[in-house]
């Protein structure tokens, strides 16, 4: 056994094996990172949830604990979720006396300051619009970690006053934990497709690594196998001997995986890029758990490694197991479903969504089949019309290793399923940043609505946060009618329109040739005002104002009620389009409870994302996936490096001058990949195009594509340059042998 | 010496058969310790596949093939290997060497994997150092394959396959790659180094000059073994 440890060692170190030994061990090392945050990710949502249960106040809801002294707070079911500047904020409202402790604070912070996270502080020193949120308020303590579900949580904790609509006595902190999934948030059918897309992400590049890794030097190693097996060990003695070669790669590279798992964890409390934060705690997997992920990398890639050194006998040409025909019919039917999800959709409902991940599962799994053999025919149509010989050679040599262009096409379904992912994260993150601001910029001003449940606005509280604002509220009148309070110009600007016959007196508004409700003899105006003979009034026809004008009584602003009225409004408020979010975050400010309501855009705005937990997963999921397929795609640069090489002395013997055979060398290394990656790009924006055709939401900017064309394109002239000095050095040594 | 000892190398009926081609058809020969023969025959008569088939490597449809007295077709890949290992030397076409190691560690293989196998490298380096003088490249043990001539890896695949002093050496045309004055040096130290050892040497070969060394030489032809052509000794 001694002997077979040092043949290992010495094939492991030795020149033709050196490179993939590199290669593998990185690629074990960041698979074994990569399948422990996979361990860790569920751990660390488990933990986060446990600790919102924990800070979740325990309200009373019953009707005889209204008139209970102490702590108090808003409804849960109030849903106060909206993110400002990308930043989901918790605020949390108390009012009377309490033990807030394990809140992480002393005491309940006095009325007029706010208790803050620490990262919340930093957040309101450096950001204007999340400063506007608690313009007027001082920060007068820090909550500290046992108040936190993640060290980089955005949560204040402020005081109202007692008495506001929908406040209920606290009976303590804490409610019972749900059971222990992943995320407990009632999205199981989006959790699963979440699941997927992370474990594809990850999988599929760590699968593509370990088999390109594995073959890397595999040639040498079956050269070694079939000399060994001829002084005489047995076949299971040889592969003994390509495993022990394999785990003296692997093992250690999974232990510094590992290590480097637990550096980071200790290091970084975030995921780089998003708001997903966790405690080193929550994220810390048991001995246990590391060391059978650990040993589970390393015997995969140990018997990957020992396989691919097999001693196989000559090669048989390989079947196709699955006819041409067969094959393109895969790719069309995956192409037809992505173009007809949109229609089926229109036509059924949204329920046939699904159509469109059974689209890019067929069309990836085509694009695998059909992929070689497109790019085999440009192959063969530039051959014919080749005029240099450099061009000849290349394209016949760019398509003549299989292997490399079925590594190219999976790497090609990364593509697809990166461009997918994107679409689909816009989905779920409620719109684009980008299609927001291009939608934003696109109006001058912008028309939003205001409810407030806590009854704490009033125009004058939002004109004085607001000044620049056309601002138009509407109410009930003490006998249930409706009444707009505002000047005409007001709802001029409301409506963008110019009003004909706006009096600046009690008028009735009417839209269109919409009946108008009769209208009652007189009105107590939420001021107190009377107006009597409302029924002479003459009509205000109105366009472009809120379909719940129609038939209220139009009245100057200065009848409208005052803040505790109990006459809830609405407040429809017009802003300048770049102040639109500086506006709501000051009106923010103003009370507890607001609810803002932008019509249309809101179905596009980025702000309301409630998913945060998946996208970061997701993002985390790509993230360590890319790494490893860019891994994956240097190690089969490497080994299209030294294949190429040999062939190119040999053209050089055949006294090739070095211009056509650098121009051979650039096609046959890049050809594939350009039309792979050209290939995939196509089929990337179909599948992005589909998901925007169902959800107005999905939106991918060009810079996906920019980034891709401009990694491609970098990738390739890496890959020129790599292997071109390596032929370099192969035509140096046959031209010494011609001489 | 009972008469199954002095047999070195012994097959019977020896059939090969892939799909309906019969590459091999009932071959027999035995070799006797220190006797040298050579194996010719046109290209694709079987040659290399009846020295796979006597070194293990391949197992034949029909017939037995013994290795000092053990046959190595009704066993399994361990137990032949084993055999193989302690008591055959091959000399196969094209470099055989392992480039990571250098020819010294290359030469040392055998021994290092033996049964009987050396306590330590300096008793390793005692042992291949005289064999790689008497083949003139101990002044290239130190050196990778591809560091050393043509005519030098030869020597080296030679000596790795007379190290252990096996029962037989079995070599398929050694010398292909060598120039006529290389090639009979290189076929004389072979067979030189397996008399002296004891060893059977059956070698396969185009070459008349290899085949004049040999004391006696067989044909192929056809997959079937034909009868001496002559019987002498050098």
């Amino acid at each position: 056994m001694r002997a077979y440890g040092w043949l290992a060692l010495r094939s492991v170190v030795g020149r033709d094996g050196r490179w993939g030994a590199v290669v593998l061990a990185l690629g074990a090392a960041l698979i074994t990172f990569g399948a422990l945050v996979a361990l860790a990710v569920p751990q660390v949502t488990q933990a986060q949830e446990r600790r919102t249960d924990l800070l979740t106040p325990r309200i009373d809801l019953s009707e005889r604990s209204q008139n209970q002294p102490g702590l108090r707070t808003f409804d849960p079911n109030v849903d106060l979720g909206r993110r400002w500047e990308g930043h989901q904020i918790t605020r949390t409202y108390f009012a009377g006396n309490g033990d807030v402790s394990d809140l992480g604070l002393r005491k309940l912070p006095a009325r007029g300051t706010v208790a803050v996270s620490p990262a919340l502080k930093r957040l309101i020193q450096s950001n204007d619009i999340v400063a506007d949120i608690y313009r007027g308020k001082r920060i007068s303590a820090t909550i500290r970690d046992v108040g936190l579900v993640e060290p980089h949580e955005l949560r204040s904790v402020e005081q109202v006053a007692s008495g506001l609509p929908l406040q209920y006595p606290v009976d303590g902190f804490g409610i019972t934990a749900g059971p222990n999934q992943v995320f407990d948030d009632g999205n199981g059918r989006l959790n699963a497709v979440v699941a997927l897309i992370a474990a594809v992400t990850i999988v599929l590049p760590s699968a593509l690594l370990l088999w390109i890794v594995t073959r890397l030097s595999a040639p040498s190693r079956r050269k070694t196998s079939i000399v060994l097996h001829r002084v005489g060990l047995s076949r299971r003695s040889t592969w003994t001997i390509a495993a022990m070669a394999g785990g003296l790669i692997s093992v250690p590279a999974s232990v510094v995986g590992c290590v480097l798992f637990n550096i980071v964890v200790n290091r970084v409390t975030a995921i780089p890029g998003s708001n997903f934060g966790f405690f080193a705690d929550d994220v810390s997997l048991p001995a246990w758990k590391q060391t059978i992920a650990t040993i589970a990398v390393s015997l995969l890639t140990v018997c990957a490694f020992a396989f691919a050194s097999k001693e196989m006998g000559p090669r048989r040409p390989r079947r196709r197991w699955l006819p041409m025909g067969l094959r393109v019919a895969v790719l069309t039917t995956g192409i037809a479903l992505l173009c007809a999800t949109s229609l089926l959709v229109r036509a059924v409902g949204p329920n046939v969504g699904f159509t469109i991940w059974a689209g890019i599962g067929l069309t990836g799994l085509g694009f695998v089949l059909v992929a070689p053999a497109v790019v085999r025919m440009v192959s063969d149509a530039w051959a014919k019309r080749a005029r240099s010989a450099g061009t000849l050679v290349g394209s016949k040599l760019m398509v003549t290793h299989r292997s490399a262009l079925d590594v190219g096409s999976l790497l090609g379904v990364c593509v697809i399923l990166y461009l997918g992912s994107l679409s689909f994260m816009s989905i779920l993150q409620g719109g684009n940043s980008d299609d927001w601001n291009a939608r934003i910029s696109r109006q001058s001003h912008i028309p939003f609505t205001v409810n407030d449940l806590a009854d704490q606005l009033t125009r004058g509280r939002i004109l004085k946060t607001v000044p620049t604002a056309k601002l138009v509220s509407l109410s009930e009148s003490k006998g249930g009618f409706p009444v707009v309070y505002g000047s005409c110009a007001d709802v001029e600007g409301i409506s963008s329109n110019e009003l004909v016959g706006c009096t600046g007196h009690p008028q009735q508004i009417v839209i269109g040739d919409q009946p108008a409700e009769k209208v009652p003899d007189s009105l107590t105006l939420g001021d107190g005002t009377k107006v009597s003979e409302v029924g002479v009034l003459r009509p205000l026809h109105a366009r472009n104002v809120p379909q719940e004008f129609h038939g209220a009584i139009l009245v100057g602003a200065e009848h409208a009620p005052p803040a505790g009225a109990e006459l809830s409004s609405t407040f429809y408020v017009v802003v300048r389009s770049p102040q639109l979010v500086a506006s709501m975050a000051r009106i923010g400010s103003v009370t507890p409870l607001p609810q803002f309501d932008l019509g249309p855009l809101d179905y596009h705005n980025p702000a309301t994302t409630r998913f945060p937990k998946q996208l970061a997963c997701i993002g985390l999921a790509a993230s360590i996936g890319l790494v490893i397929g860019a891994l994956g795609v240097a190690g089969l640069i490497a080994a299209e490096a030294r294949r190429r090489s040999r062939q190119l002395r040999g053209l050089r013997i055949l006294g090739s001058p070095r211009s056509q055979l650098l121009l051979a060398h650039s096609i046959a290394t890049v050809g594939a990949f350009v039309c792979l990656g050209l290939a995939s790009l196509m089929l990337g924006a179909l599948v992005a195009w589909t998901f925007t055709s169902i959800d107005g939401r999905a939106y991918v900017s060009a810079r996906p594509y920019i980034a891709i064309v401009a990694a491609l394109l970098g990738l390739s002239s890496l890959v020129v340059w790599a292997t071109w000095r390596d032929a370099q050095r192969s035509i140096g040594r046959s031209s010494g042998i011609v001489a | 010496m009972s008469k199954l000892a002095e047999l070195a190398i012994s097959a019977q009926g020896v059939t090969v058969s892939r799909g309906d081609t019969l590459v091999l058809d009932g071959a027999s020969l035995t070799v006797s310790s220190g006797e040298v023969v050579g194996l010719m025959g046109p290209s694709g008569s079987g040659k290399t596949t009846l020295l796979a088939v006597l070194a293990g490597l391949l197992v034949p449809t029909s017939g037995d093939v013994s290795i000092g007295g053990d046959s190595i077709t009704r066993v399994g890949d361990r137990r032949r290997s084993a055999i193989r290992l302690a008591k055959l030397g091959l000399v196969f076409q094209g470099d055989e060497l392992l480039p990571d190691l250098t020819i010294e560690e290359n030469v040392s293989l055998p021994l290092r994997f033996g049964r009987s196998a050396i306590g330590s490298t300096t008793d390793s380096r005692e042992m291949v150092r005289p064999v790689l003088e008497q083949l003139e490249i101990d002044a290239i043990a130190e050196r990778l394959p591809e560091e050393v001539s043509g005519g030098q890896l030869q020597r080296a695949a030679i000596a790795r396959a007379i190290i252990h002093r096996p029962l037989g050496v079995l070599a398929d045309e050694p010398t292909t790659s060598l120039d006529g004055e290389a090639s009979r040096n290189a076929m004389s130290l072979l067979i030189g180094l397996a008399r002296a050892s004891g060893s059977a040497v059956i070698v396969v070969t185009h070459d008349d000059a290899v085949a004049a060394g040999c004391d006696r030489v067989l044909t192929l032809s056809d997959g079937q073994l034909r009868s001496p052509l002559r019987d002498h000794r050098l």
